[in-house]
């Protein structure tokens, strides 16, 4: 099932592509946190898909708290004139990072395992 | 339904959104990084320092023309009043500009060549009245001279106004030695010899002439200098078209 999240994604760029839709520049920087927040909840759902422990409910309220508490502390930080941004960067960044790692071990681990499983057979 | 397929429909959806956020954000970053935007950028900025410019300029005429206004209001108590001393700047400006006729106490200077003088035969041909003419009218202005006139052999007379030039124009050779005898004077041509008429402080003129060893030096030239004191010079306004090209902003519409 995959391919389901790869369509997903395809379908929202030819979305984007066809709506011709510019944002103004002074607002391209929160949509940037929030790219990274949705990067960070996608990569943190395909961990918990993998692991078996995926909550469909978790997984979207967490989406949108996520973004909007990202654009909410980059707009506080703009206001006081504080990087507060960077906080969201480097927590979303750390994670990311962690969630790929696992993701990737978990995949090594089934590859390993269906290659011992056939070389017994 | 198994996990990861209760899993999928939320994840695409939500990537779905990822993939939206990101096309948008990178078009709407292209766009604005495009070589158009820069330009207006630097478009505008160029047209906030002229009108910022032009802005200090209007401010500074302003605060001139509030102090002129100061200034006549002060200069009398009536219209009548105001009126004379108006009249008064205006034939002031117009004797320092050079266009109205002046007279007074001065200093009448002659140049003219002479062959008996002992440095004429081998300096006479060094001898440059442009030159010479503008380093004397310096001199006199130096020392407060108000207006100065050049005459040359035949009359012809003009005022120095304060964009005037002094351009060698005609030689003459004599005995087998040229040298320029002619200038040109805001378009009016000028013959040697010279008569030079300044109004102002007589002395200290004579006096910067002096010390300058100006009659002297012209000797050495070949050329006889004759300074006489007056008290009665009248200079002519000058009447000519006003002299001085300058670059001159036009409207290309």
């Amino acid at each position: 099932m995959i391919w389901l999240p790869i369509l997903g994604l395809v379908v929202g760029v030819a979305i984007g592509l066809v709506s011709h839709l510019a944002i103004p520049i002074s607002f391209s920087y929160y949509l940037s946190i929030a790219i990274l927040a949705s990067l960070d909840t996608v990569f943190g759902g395909i961990r918990a898909s993998l692991e078996k422990t995926f909550d469909g409910f978790i997984f979207v309220t967490g989406f949108f708290t996520n973004v909007l508490v990202a654009v909410l502390l980059t707009y506080i930080g703009n206001q006081l004139n504080v990087d507060l941004y960077l906080a969201a960067v480097v927590a979303f960044g750390v994670r990311l990072f962690q969630n790929i790692a696992i993701i990737r071990r978990i995949m090594f681990n089934r590859v390993s395992h269906r290659n011992s499983k056939e070389s017994s057979i | 339904m198994e996990p990861r397929h209760r899993a999928a429909i939320p994840i695409t959806v939500i990537a779905m959104l990822l993939g939206f956020m990101l096309t948008v954000q990178i078009s709407s970053l292209t766009g604005k990084s495009s070589g158009s935007s820069t330009q207006d950028y630097l478009t505008t900025l160029t047209q906030a320092n002229e009108q910022q410019q032009e802005n200090d300029l209007l401010n500074t005429q302003i605060a001139q023309t509030k102090a002129q206004l100061a200034t006549y209001q002060s200069s009398g108590d009536t219209v009548k009043e105001r009126r004379e001393a108006l009249l008064k700047d205006q034939a002031n400006a117009e004797a320092a500009a050079g266009i109205a006729p002046m007279s007074g106490a001065g200093l009448v200077i002659t140049l003219s060549a002479d062959q008996s003088l002992p440095g004429y035969s081998q300096n006479i041909k060094f001898f440059d009245p442009q030159i010479v003419l503008a380093y004397l009218v310096n001199l006199l202005y130096s020392q407060g001279a108000a207006g100065i006139s050049i005459q040359g052999a035949a009359g012809e007379q003009q005022r120095l106004v304060t964009t005037s030039y002094i351009r060698d124009i005609t030689q003459t050779t004599i005995g087998g030695e040229s040298y320029f005898s002619s200038v040109e004077v805001d378009q009016l041509t000028i013959p040697a010899p010279f008569t030079i008429r300044a109004v102002g402080n007589a002395s200290n003129m004579q006096a910067i002439l002096t010390a300058e060893d100006f009659t002297q030096e012209m000797q050495n030239f070949g050329m006889d200098c004759i300074v006489t004191p007056s008290n009665s010079i009248k200079l002519a306004g000058y009447d000519g078209v006003m002299p001085g090209t300058y670059a001159k902003e036009v409207n290309t519409q």
